[in-house]
This record gives structure tokens, C-alpha cells and sequence, in this order.
């Protein structure tokens, strides 16, 4: 994902503001490839997974393993 | 140049891989590259493509892929399923006409019906599913609740003899029905409840403007 995209993301839960942690980018230096989306509000963490950010509510996340 | 034409976009649309393995309860299918290249023209003509354009259930991408082809300038796909997003980026990387690809496309797992999205003014494209299996009628109900939760505009398919909802629930919502089309198109046998090789589906196509 494109560091960018952080604009109009929120938490699912909460539709809080996310943060971008352990963030690691592609050589162009513009693709998120890998890193954690953390809620500024309840602190639920959502993983980046190659370059796709899974932003399942969490109760989801077992249901449907990627 | 503009944009391809409506032509040559749906040919392009046509190297666009289905799925290999489909989901019944997702009621994943190919969207047909014809109905994607008739979708996103109308979308181009009518300027919907310069707002941020979000595909909800995106699937194997195709809606995605069009628009961004169409040129469109941020395009996000959002999808339940795992495999379908790693397909749908695979189909997007694999699309390179005279240099314009569709590889500036987001994808993003995640429930549309618990979006993750903090926008008023998108462009909603989407094929839903229609919600024809049992205990999962009108599903694309809760896709048009997101569509107009984050959308200024929305395109979504719906099986035939939709209109009347699709009509009825934009009223309700504030929402205005401008445009809708019909489209048949014919699938691959792939589901076990399917009964003929070849299914004949009618669908239909609608433009809602949403007040703010």
C-alpha cells in the first residue's frame, strides 16, 4: 500500500485514526510492504501483509485465515 | 491520449484471470470485461474517475483494473478474501498497454459492510454479490449502505429485476438513481446448483448520485 492511503483508513472498529509502525518500503521508496496499522484509540493492531494491509474487524480474522 | 476506448478497453479487460476456485457463499465470478470496459466509459464520461475511485468486493479486480485503465487517478480495491486480492493484484501487475498498467491500484483486505474507509466523496464501483443463495438475500443491500456511507457516485451491478429496489432504497437514503442499464452476459457452469453448462445472466447496472 501507498503510505498515502493512511488519509482515508480508519480503524474498523472505531473509525479512529491509524498509525504506521515497524513500517518497512519497497526500493521505490513508495510501496508499504510490510509494517502495522495501530489504532490511535482502542490500540487494536492491524497487519500489513506483503504490501496488503488486513483490515478485517479482528472477530473476523479466524473466520477466514488468509 | 485521454483514455483507451471503450473497445479496446474491454479487449485488454479480457487477459483478466478468474478464479481459480471460487467461492459459493462469496458468489465469486468473473466480471465480464465487457460490462467493465461499458461501466467505467460511462464512469470516464461522466468525470467520476477523478474522484478516488473504491471497488467494494473487488474479486478478481476487474472493476478495479478498468478504471484504473480508464484512468482513473487513486484506485482502491477492498476484498473479504485473502486469494481473491492476491488474484486481483497478479491480474492488475500483468496489464500493460503501451504503458498504462493498473499496478497504482491499493488492495486492502477487509468487510464492507464494516468498512475501514473515512471518505464522503468517492466513487463507488462494485459487483456485489446478489445475495441469490439462501440466507443471503439482498447482500447487496449492505454494499449499497457502504456505497453510500463513503460515495458521492456509485456504479453497482445487480441481478435482473433489481430496480425497483435498487430505486426504492436510493430514495430512502437520499440517493437519486441517474442512470441504469441492462447487460446479459453468459458464465462458465461453476457452482453445483448451476444446471445448464452455460448459465445466461441478466444484469443490471445503476449510477446513483448520493447527497452529501
Amino acid at each position: 500500500m501507498k503510505e498515502s492511503l493512511l488519509e482515508i483508513l480508519r480503524c474498523p472498529l472505531d473509525k479512529s485514526e491509524l498509525e504506521l509502525e515497524d513500517a518497512e518500503y519497497a526500493d521505490d521508496g513508495e510501496e508499504v510492504v510490510s509494517g502495522t496499522l495501530v489504532c490511535t484509540e482502542c490500540g487494536e493492531e492491524y497487519p500489513i501483509e506483503d504490501g496488503i494491509p488486513n483490515l478485517l474487524p479482528p472477530d473476523m480474522r479466524e473466520e477466514t485465515p488468509a | 491520449m485521454a483514455g483507451l476506448s471503450r473497445r479496446q478497453l474491454a479487449r485488454t479487460l479480457e487477459s483478466v484471470d478468474d478464479f481459480a476456485d471460487p467461492s459459493v457463499e462469496l458468489e465469486q465470478y468473473l466480471t465480464p470485461p465487457e460490462l467493465a470496459a461499458h461501466l467505467t466509459h460511462l464512469a470516464s464520461l461522466q468525470g467520476d474517475l477523478e474522484r478516488p475511485v473504491i471497488d467494494l468486493g473487488t474479486g478478481t479486480g476487474m472493476l478495479a483494473i478498468a478504471a484504473s485503465l480508464a484512468s482513473a487517478g487513486r484506485v482502491i480495491g477492498i476484498d473479504v478474501d485473502a486469494d481473491a486480492l492476491a488474484l486481483a493484484r497478479r491480474n492488475a501487475t500483468a496489464i500493460d498497454i503501451g504503458g498504462r498498467s493498473a499496478r497504482g491500484i491499493d488492495w486492502l483486505r477487509g468487510d464492507v459492510t464494516r468498512h475501514p474507509f473515512s471518505i464522503a466523496d468517492a466513487t463507488v464501483v462494485s459487483n456485489p454479490p446478489f445475495g441469490a443463495q439462501r440466507g443471503n438475500r439482498h447482500a447487496d443491500r449492505a454494499f449499497l449502505e457502504t456505497a453510500r456511507a463513503v460515495a458521492d457516485v456509485s456504479y453497482t451491478i445487480h441481478n435482473e429485476g433489481s430496480q425497483e429496489f435498487v430505486e426504492s432504497f436510493a430514495a430512502d437514503k437520499g440517493g437519486d438513481v441517474t442512470h441504469a442499464f441492462r447487460a446479459s452476459f453468459s458464465i462458465d457452469r461453476r457452482f453445483e446448483f448451476h444446471t445448464a453448462d452455460r448459465e445466461t445472466l441478466e444484469a443490471e447496472v445503476f449510477r446513483i448520485e448520493w447527497d452529501g
